[in-house]
């Protein structure tokens, strides 16, 4: 990879990884530096990656940063700081609110799964490589987090 | 095949975007008429996470690396030498065809160098010309005297250059080789001073090389014969009393170093007064070296000698 390849990247990319460790931890400011630490990895490593993987290296790296920081911080912590801010994207902003608010009942590696796949439309076997899973690991963890997912939509419904 | 059982790992697929198209009609086929099923399928399929795309990351440009720069060769400083290079070899050049241009310059190419391209090229047909020993030019000449063009006996006489020695040589060769050649049987040598200083000497060149061939068998008529020509052109005799060159090598002159200049006249006694005005100086300063030889010198502050040397 060259430096024109790799700063191409931090233009396609970095976005989409900001975004992803942002959920994954929670944390706006750890979620910059997970992104500036996987570019930071890529860079120092370019010779060996080549360009078409680098998508999915910055995925891997930020995935076992997020996972990293997420248990230095414990659960808690994170709990007590996952209040997102109101929501401005596309869709019901009620049912916006309440997903996130079910993604935060995840366990890392799960929301970290399911953000792989709603947000970047990962594969499987693509999501098994960025985690160091393999698929039918990735496909049963999945469905449990459709479940959980489903059943805290399924309840804040029937309390409103 | 879908059923009461499995239909939620089916659902799940299906929000995950797994299944393929006929496992997609064969669930809506199992859904369908079931409204708890159909409700159940649109909580799954809602619990899909959207990415929120005004969330961009800021810090791009602290990411970005700048490309290494291309590496400069010094040709700033080097520019300029290289032109001035080039400046003092176009004004050399000028001078120099500007001296060629000018009659009576040291650069003037002399007409008979002109002419000894007319006499190489005379020569080098007489060269081809020789297949035995009647048809050399001299022989020519000897034969028919009273028709021989001009340019043929300014082949004799006013040859200068070394190329003409070559066709010389190619005609004294055979000499060696075979006893049918001309020199070997007829060529004698003669220093054409010796013909110069010679009491006898009358006439022009022309005229005497026209009353060669009549003398063919006098030996004595060779030292009446002078020709107007450089003296370092060399002339022979062939036996038959005729006259041809054996050499023409031009000595080479000893010029000085001012006289090899490009410069002319003016210039050059320019050149001799500026020798002149720095050898005087020269003489100056061993002056002033030899009056100093004898000097003491001494420091003082006040009344104190601090140093005291003699030169």
């Amino acid at each position: 990879m060259e430096v024109n390849d790799y700063n191409l990247c931090v233009h396609q990319w970095a976005d989409r990884l900001f975004r992803f460790a942002r959920k994954c931890t929670g944390h706006e400011e750890d979620a910059r530096d997970i992104v500036q630490g996987s570019f930071e990895v890529l860079w120092q490593k370019r010779k060996d990656v080549q360009p078409g993987k680098a998508k999915a290296f910055l995925f891997q790296v930020a995935y076992h940063q997020s996972i990293d920081i997420f248990r230095k911080k414990g659960r808690i912590t994170y709990k007590e700081a996952l209040e997102y801010p109101e929501s401005t994207g596309p869709g019901n902003p009620d049912l916006k609110r309440v997903l996130e608010h079910a993604l935060a009942q995840l366990d890392e590696q799960s929301r970290a799964l399911v953000l792989l796949k709603d947000y970047e439309g990962y594969s499987y076997e693509e999501i098994g490589q960025i985690t160091d899973l393999n698929e039918a690991q990735v496909k049963v963890y999945l469905h449990r987090a459709r479940k959980v997912l489903k059943s805290y939509l399924v309840s804040v419904e029937n309390i409103i | 095949m879908i059923n009461s059982g499995n239909y939620e790992e089916y659902m799940t697929l299906l929000a995950d975007g797994e299944l393929n198209p006929t496992e997609m009609e064969e669930l809506k086929a199992f859904v369908k008429g079931n409204k708890e099923l159909e409700q159940e399928l649109a909580y799954y399929m809602s619990a899909r996470i959207v990415p929120d795309k005004n969330e961009i990351y800021a810090g791009k440009e602290d990411l970005l690396k700048k490309p290494a720069p291309a590496r400069l060769i010094g040709l700033h400083k080097n520019w300029a030498y290289g032109i001035a290079a080039g400046i003092l070899l176009l004004i050399f050049l000028g001078i120099f065809k500007w001296q060629i241009g000018i009659p009576n310059s040291k650069f003037q190419i002399p007409n008979s160098q002109i002419v000894k391209k007319d006499t190489t090229q005379t020569n080098s047909k007489s060269k081809f010309e020789i297949p035995g020993p009647k048809e050399t030019p001299v022989a020519k000449q000897e034969q028919h005297p009273s028709t021989t063009p001009a340019p043929q006996k300014s082949v004799i006489v006013q040859t200068k250059t070394t190329k003409p020695i070559n066709n010389i040589a190619t005609v004294e060769k055979p000499k060696a080789d075979t006893t049918n050649s001309i020199a070997a049987n007829t060529l004698g040598e003669i220093n054409l001073d010796s013909l110069m200083n010679s009491p006898s000497d009358v006439g022009d060149g022309e005229k005497k090389i026209r009353k060669i061939p009549g003398e063919i068998d006098k030996p004595l008529a060779r030292q009446q014969i002078k020709i107007d020509s450089p003296p370092h052109i060399k002339y022979g005799w062939d036996r038959s009393g005729g006259v041809i060159v054996v050499s023409s090598i031009e000595p080479k002159h000893k010029r000085n170093f001012f006289a090899r200049l490009p410069i002319i006249g003016k210039k050059n006694e320019g050149i001799g007064l500026v020798t002149d005005a720095v050898q005087n100086n020269i003489s100056k300063a061993k002056q002033i070296k030899n009056n100093l030889k004898n000097t003491d010198v001494v420091i003082k502050i006040g009344n104190k000698e601090l140093l005291a040397f003699n030169l």
